[in-house]
């Protein structure tokens, strides 16, 4: 297993009542799989991705990555865990407006000291998701589809064993977002494992598994 | 072609400062104004310090005797170098030498040149007696063992010319025999001769068509050494006293009182530069604190994307550090180059406008006054961040998931 | 096209204030009293020469887009700058008194003028010579 969730919970609060964001979920995705969890939004999936990526911190229960307890790491270590390993699509727009559209696929690499020049490999997955000829654009210049999927280039560079995607097709057109679903089932036959989370049910054909979020609670299909 | 594709850690500030011209181009402006104030302040406060300096060492005599009604006169000659004539009669340097507590006098004689050579404005020509001088043989005395003959100049260090060089005053050449230090005082402008070459010089000026009366052997001032067991100001009243102040047609000047009265004035200046220099660094550092903090708060979803791409807190909180050193760095730079580039040319200029002696630091202090106002305005930057990056630390600065979201 | 105006009209503004500045807005000395000229009217003759070449070689910063002209013209007005420095300090120099208008005002404005002026042309010339050089490797 490359990623495991034990009974995680996170609890927010609003106003005075306090409600589970996340209530007691449990997965595994084992490498090269390609998972989906699907639910309405404010379902609790955002906080649920987060807390797979050791961004939040669960209330309760374990995330384990390879094995190792996140929850047990310093933040060195599972920066670095991030920064090597994991691929993350955040919702939304996630490219930085300050740098190029290369600068952001290339940004992961300088966040760590490496040795090997990321410049080619970039050029290649900007190649791959189709927006090679933006290389040297600002985001500004960009359409929400191509800002997408510079973010999906950037989540690729360090070759990651785990792929986590918050809404990676939200707002897309058809055509776009069925490119970004060939592109996350070719990844994961090469062993990547994926997890993405959408709200979109049409979105699920082709994964190897569907999970679903019903208020915090994690239920398989 | 926009930016540089081989990116480095520290690029990612440089990039973030390039995208927002404006607001790092109004930070470094706030900064370079700080370091502006604070090296020119004290660049002016120090060249005012060792200009008072030279003064009362270059002023080896503690009391001056004019005639009456030129007392104020002294002032301009010594500290602002305005050529004067007066005269008082010869006999005098016997009777202040006769006063009890009285260890050298010695006379001197002004001639306001009107035209030289060199310049078409007046220089102040001083004769001076060579066996009883104090003031100004100690100054000359290893530059010039010999005696000064008759066409023989000694000239102050704001007078351009070397050792060897001639000059003409009133139609007659002379030769620079020596060259003495810039003190910042009025020395700096005036032409040193002896008793006889300054009556020549006198004579020469009156056959050009000069109107200049002076009396034969009179003398324009006495300079007079205090024993060491009397004090100046004993002595002065002393000498008030014996020759019937207010009637003798001679004025008993103190010259510390002279030193004092400068270094009163620079104390309420260099007070006042201090304050206002105290005062900027503080509104800056608040200013800055304020804009990185607003800041923060619009950068907490960039800072999200940064911490979702692996960056650790340190180097988070590193990258906000760097942004701000970069900032103060360039601010700082520039003020202290412009600073420099306004008030070193136009030290004259300067000298004029504060009517005290002004002297620049030597190139030792010049450079300790440079380190010292960059550390200071440099050190606005990285404090102003502080309270940011703690926020950084305990993890409030930025947003995992944005509002809304579950 | 941008950059090429501000460069060039704060080289044109530099030039015209070397070479004007000394007759018009921070006056020389007159001449001496016997009616002859001292140093510092020649100097300020000579900076009439070396103000105008900054400010032709600015209008070519305006007219030339192409970034090695422009270059090259940077770099020339860096060493007129630099010839306009020496020109009142070593070249022909100026009276001998500090506390004379032209050591006074005059030469320290020129001096002012001058190094702005050699460090905006040098700045101008590295960013150029970056882009160039970025341009050549990528083109």
């Amino acid at each position: 297993m490359i990623l495991e969730a034990r009974a995680i919970s996170k609890e927010y609060r609003r106003g005075d009542t306090t409600f589970f964001a996340v209530d007691r979920a449990s997965l595994s995705i084992a490498k090269g799989e390609f998972v989906c969890i699907v639910g309405r939004s404010g379902s609790g999936k955002s906080t649920l991705l987060s807390m797979l990526a050791g961004l939040l911190t669960p209330d309760a229960g374990a995330v384990l990555f390879d094995g190792r307890d996140c929850a047990l790491l310093g933040d060195e270590a599972i920066s670095r865990l991030r920064n090597t390993r994991l691929g993350y699509i955040m919702q939304g727009y996630s490219v930085l407006p300050n740098f190029t559209v290369l600068q952001n696929v290339i940004l992961p690499h300088v966040l760590f000291k490496r040795e090997d020049d990321p410049y080619e490999k970039a050029l290649a997955l900007l190649d791959r998701v189709g927006i090679r000829p933006l290389a040297d654009q600002y985001p500004a210049r960009l359409s929400g589809g191509e800002l997408r999927r510079v973010s999906v280039a950037r989540a690729l560079l360090p070759s990651p064993d785990l792929l986590l995607a918050d809404e990676p097709t939200g707002d897309l057109d058809a055509e776009s977002a069925a490119a970004i679903m060939r592109l996350f089932a070719e990844i994961a036959a090469a062993g990547t494992a994926v997890l993405m989370v959408t709200h979109d049910t049409e979105a699920t054909k082709g994964v190897d598994r569907v999970l679903t979020m019903r208020s915090g609670r994690l239920a398989e299909d | 072609m926009n930016g540089n594709p081989r990116l480095v850690f520290s690029d990612i500030a440089v990039c973030n400062l390039k995208r927002k011209p404006f607001r790092a181009g109004g930070l470094i402006f706030l900064v370079a104004l700080l370091s502006f104030v604070l090296f020119g302040g004290s660049l002016i406060a120090f060249s005012l310090f060792n200009g008072t300096d030279g003064l009362s060492k270059r002023l080896g005599a503690d009391i001056l005797i004019v005639p009456q009604g030129y007392d104020q006169k002294v002032e301009g000659i010594l500290l602002r170098g305005e050529p004067s004539a007066f005269y008082m009669d010869a006999e005098w340097l016997g009777r202040i030498a006769d006063v009890e507590g009285v260890r050298a006098v010695s006379p001197q004689l002004l001639i306001a040149s009107l035209n030289a050579d060199c310049c078409s404005m007046p220089i102040q020509l001083i004769g001076f007696d060579r066996e009883t001088d104090f003031v100004v043989e100690p100054w000359i005395r290893t530059a010039l063992p010999g005696a000064l003959s008759d066409g023989e100049i000694v000239v102050g260090g704001a007078i351009t010319g070397k050792v060897g060089d001639r000059l003409k005053f009133f139609e007659r050449e002379y030769r620079i025999a020596a060259k003495m230090d810039n003190t910042g005082t009025g020395f700096d402008a005036s032409v040193f001769m002896n008793m006889d070459a300054a009556r020549r010089a006198a004579d020469d000026f009156v056959a050009m068509g000069g109107s200049l009366t002076i009396p034969a052997d009179a003398v324009s001032s006495l300079i007079v050494m205090v024993d060491k067991d009397y004090t100046a100001d004993g002595v002065s009243r002393r000498m008030n006293e014996d020759f019937d102040y207010g009637n003798s047609g001679i004025v008993v000047v103190s010259a510390k009182k002279i030193v004092n009265n400068v270094s009163g004035n620079l104390r309420v200046l260099v007070t006042f530069v201090a304050l206002l220099a105290a005062l900027l660094w503080v509104l800056s550092v608040a200013v800055l604190a304020i804009v990185f903090s607003v800041m923060l708060n619009e950068r907490k979803r960039e800072f999200g994307i940064l911490r979702a791409l692996g960056i650790t807190r340190k180097r988070l909180v590193k990258l906000v550090f760097l942004e701000s050193g970069i900032v103060s760095l360039v601010g700082s730079v520039a003020g202290v180059f412009l600073a420099a580039l306004l008030i070193l040319p136009f030290r004259s200029y300067i000298h004029e406008a504060v009517r005290m002696p002004y002297m620049q630091p030597s190139i030792g202090q010049f450079i300790l006054l440079v380190a010292a106002s960059l550390l200071l305005s440099f050190a606005v930057g990285p404090l102003a961040s502080l309270l940011s990056s703690r926020r950084i630390r305990r993890g409030d600065a930025y947003a995992v998931i944005r509002e809304g979201e579950l | 096209m941008k950059n090429r105006i501000i460069t060039g009209c704060g080289a044109i503004l530099a030039g015209l204030l070397i070479a004007l500045g000394p007759q018009y807005l921070f006056k020389l000395c007159g001449p001496a009293q016997d009616g002859h000229w001292m140093a510092c009217h020649w100097t300020g003759r000579a900076e009439i020469g070396v103000g105008c070449l900054i400010a032709a070689l600015g209008v070519g910063l305006i007219l030339f887009p192409a970034v090695r002209t422009r270059l090259g013209l940077s770099v020339a007005i860096l060493l007129a700058g630099i010839l306009a420095l020496l020109l009142p300090s070593i070249l022909i120099g100026g009276c001998a008194m500090e506390t004379m208008a032209c050591r006074r005002v005059s030469f320290p404005a020129i001096t002012v003028i001058g190094t702005l002026t050699i460090v905006g042309a040098a700045l101008n010339a590295f960013l150029l010579f970056r882009r160039g050089e970025r341009e050549g490797t990528r083109a």
